[in-house]
């Protein structure tokens, strides 16, 4: 299927005291209608920087985009102006956030602010908007939602605000839904609930999800194909089946061996020795010279310090950015 | 054989607010052995992370007993406290905000050791150089402020500085939930390590099943102030009996999209109520998809059903002939 969304080479910098950093290095990407795609990394591998210049929210400056082209249905978002960016945030991309307070308004009902998304974007009735809210508050099942959409936000559970969040973003039917680590503040329980109803209306919608997560166990969940990023760069890109199944590149590898997993036998799970990846995630001003990863690298060898590997497309379809698999799928 | 090394019978933790009284714990028994970690999994607000810091006198206890080797502690002062601390450390998810940002790291992990007037300068000097390579800070890291580091590294500060009194046991609350993966499973093997040197005893406060299955011997599940299932890491997995433990094991996303659920169970409706005004009887009825009229009535005690392994729940029933049946 033809992607919806295509990001091609993004660059994405930051001021700092000794000039821009690059944050975001050559990042492209592509999404489907109906598709999810899981961006996962640790923190400061820039994979929300990535999310947030594709909707072009980071704040310029600090940060600027210094490269590449992010095309939705062919359209560059970057050759925008503001304004014509507004009428896309919202309308055709949408995005949640781990922490739903930071983007509801705190002295507004949740039905005004509805009310005001569903305005700015469409020709519609107060009233209509009205009975909108209480119906998309319905849709994402917010209990006693006639009388909730009445209420302000600090009144209602983490679980519940980022419902409402849900509600907003979906309101005007995106085409994208960009969810930056929509369930890590919530319990185990209500993270379930909310994954499984993004997916229920991913399939009444039809949209296409880039999910941004550090959690494996919610990309192996809801996700069909999974990029993950170290140090602003994609190491390897693969669908989420063959990726779990048989990581290729060796930060992969260690990542699905650091994360504890549960067994049902459960000595089985305590035996097991967790994969200690050495060190931390190197500061985006203070990258080696070649490849990112390779202080941290089991299987670093020579080439690996000198030369910085670029993503390659093997013959199988999957991508990694690693000499290892490169030499050994060619 | 001799009793636990530490053991916590009726402990309640009650906050008075405008709102009336918080029940963050509200009866709770627990013992802790030798060498053992117990596993304490609940969500938030079920009241973990205050009975953790109501065990080490954190939080003044509204009522109950806390006993460390038979020597009751619960209610102690300060100064009375302080003759125990050097055999109850607790560690912190957010190392920062309990390293002092004032001082040098080495200073930090000195402290207990200064306190409690252990050795001379030189010789308390070279514990914490011992005391920091075994955490994995390289000597000199010591000069440097907390702020320098980052949030596996200061997690290690707060281990070094728990280990320098040499205790028995660690309370440990959430102490890697901050931490990124690849960290996290650096602290947890740590942790694992120094018990295993150490015969360290540690009650593991996590809200992750994952971690807490890698690191529990026994496991305990706590439901708005009260532990709702008790057992041995074997059992509790093998056959998770109370509808609470069964709901949150099956809630856990696992890491491979060829098994997603380790157990099938539907999922619960709502969030956790408030521990302002929890649900009469059965605090999870609210949630429970087998709540009856007498889960509203009367509140199930927690018994025995199998070796070590006790479940709160009016359906969990152990027959005549010793199987066990659940909802």
């Amino acid at each position: 299927m033809a992607p919806i969304l295509e990001v091609r080479n993004l660059r994405t910098q930051f001021s700092g005291p000794n000039g821009y950093v690059t944050v975001v290095d050559g990042v492209s990407l592509t999404l489907a209608q109906g598709e999810t795609l899981a961006i996962v990394g640790e923190s400061g591998s820039g994979k929300s920087v990535t999310a947030m210049s594709i909707l072009r929210v980071l704040p310029e400056p600090p940060a600027r985009i210094a490269g590449g082209e992010v095309l939705l249905e062919g359209r560059d978002l970057l050759k925008l102006d503001e304004e014509a960016m507004r009428a896309v945030r919202g309308h055709q991309i949408s995005m949640i956030f781990q922490e739903p307070m930071t983007s509801l308004n705190p002295v507004m009902t949740i039905g005004d602010q509805i009310v005001e998304a569903l305005c700015e974007h469409r020709d519609i009735s107060q009233d209509d908007a009205f009975a909108e809210a209480v119906a998309l508050l319905e849709r994402v099942r917010i209990p006693d939602a006639k009388r909730r959409v009445l209420e302000y936000p600090h009144r209602l559970s983490g679980g519940m605000r980022q419902r409402v969040m849900i509600a907003m973003a979906l309101a005007c039917r995106p085409q994208i839904l960009i969810a930056d680590e929509p369930t890590t503040a919530l319990d185990v329980t209500v993270q379930a609930q909310i994954l499984t109803l993004l997916a229920k209306l991913q399939s009444e919608f039809g949209m296409g999800i880039l999910l941004i997560t550090h959690n494996l166990g919610v990309v192996a969940r809801v996700a069909q194909r999974v990029m993950v990023m170290y140090a602003g760069r994609v190491v390897e890109e693969a669908p989420v089946g063959p990726l779990f199944k048989h990581p290729l590149h060796p930060y992969t590898e260690g990542l699905l061996g650091a994360t504890p997993r549960m067994h049902s036998d459960a000595e089985e799970g305590a035996r097991q020795r967790l994969v200690d990846i050495p060190g931390t995630v190197p500061l985006p001003d203070k990258l080696p010279p070649g490849c990112a990863f390779a202080p941290r690298c089991p299987k670093v060898f020579d080439r690996c310090l000198k030369e910085r590997p670029e993503l390659v497309t093997n013959r199988d379809g999957r991508k990694t950015a690693c000499f290892l698999t490169q030499e050994r799928t060619a | 054989m001799s009793g636990p090394l530490l053991s916590i019978a009726g402990l309640i933790v009650h906050f008075n607010t405008s709102q009336g009284t918080v029940r963050a714990v509200d009866g709770v028994s627990l013992s802790l052995n030798k060498g053992e970690t117990l596993g304490l999994v609940g969500e938030s607000g079920c009241g973990k992370s205050t009975l953790g810091k109501a065990i080490v006198g954190l939080v003044k206890p509204t009522a109950g007993s806390v006993q460390l080797d038979g020597m009751e502690i619960a209610g102690l002062s300060r100064g009375e406290l302080r003759r125990h601390r050097a055999r109850l450390q607790m560690i912190f998810q957010d190392p920062y905000a309990s390293l002092n940002p004032r001082l040098r790291v080495g200073k930090i992990i000195e402290e207990p050791l200064s306190v409690h007037g252990v050795g001379n300068a030189r010789e308390r000097r070279a514990a914490v150089v011992q005391l920091a390579e075994r955490v994995g800070l390289r000597p000199e890291m010591l000069t440097r402020h907390p702020h320098e580091f980052s949030g596996g590294q200061r997690q290690r500060i707060g281990i070094a500085r728990a280990l320098a009194l040499n205790p028995e046991i660690i309370i440990c609350d959430e102490p890697v939930s901050a931490l990124d993966v690849s960290v996290q499973a650096q602290v947890v093997n740590l942790l694992g390590d120094l018990q295993r040197e150490r015969g360290l005893s540690y009650l593991f406060i996590s809200h992750d099943l994952s971690v807490v299955q890698h690191l529990a011997h026994r496991v305990a599940v706590m439901y708005l102030g009260k532990i709702v299932e008790q057992a041995p890491r074997k059992s509790l997995w093998a056959r998770p009996l109370h509808p609470y433990t069964r709901t949150l094991l099956a809630a856990v996303p696992v890491p491979d999209p060829d098994q997603p659920k380790l157990i099938d169970q539907p999922m619960v409706e709502g969030e956790i109520p408030s521990p302002l005004n929890p649900p009469s009887g059965c605090h999870f009825r609210t949630r429970c998809p087998f709540a009856q009229a007498i889960c509203a009535e009367q509140e199930p005690a927690l018994k025995e059903v199998a070796d070590g392994h006790f479940v709160a729940c009016h359906f969990v029933e152990r027959k005549p002939d010793g199987t066990v049946t659940a909802p």
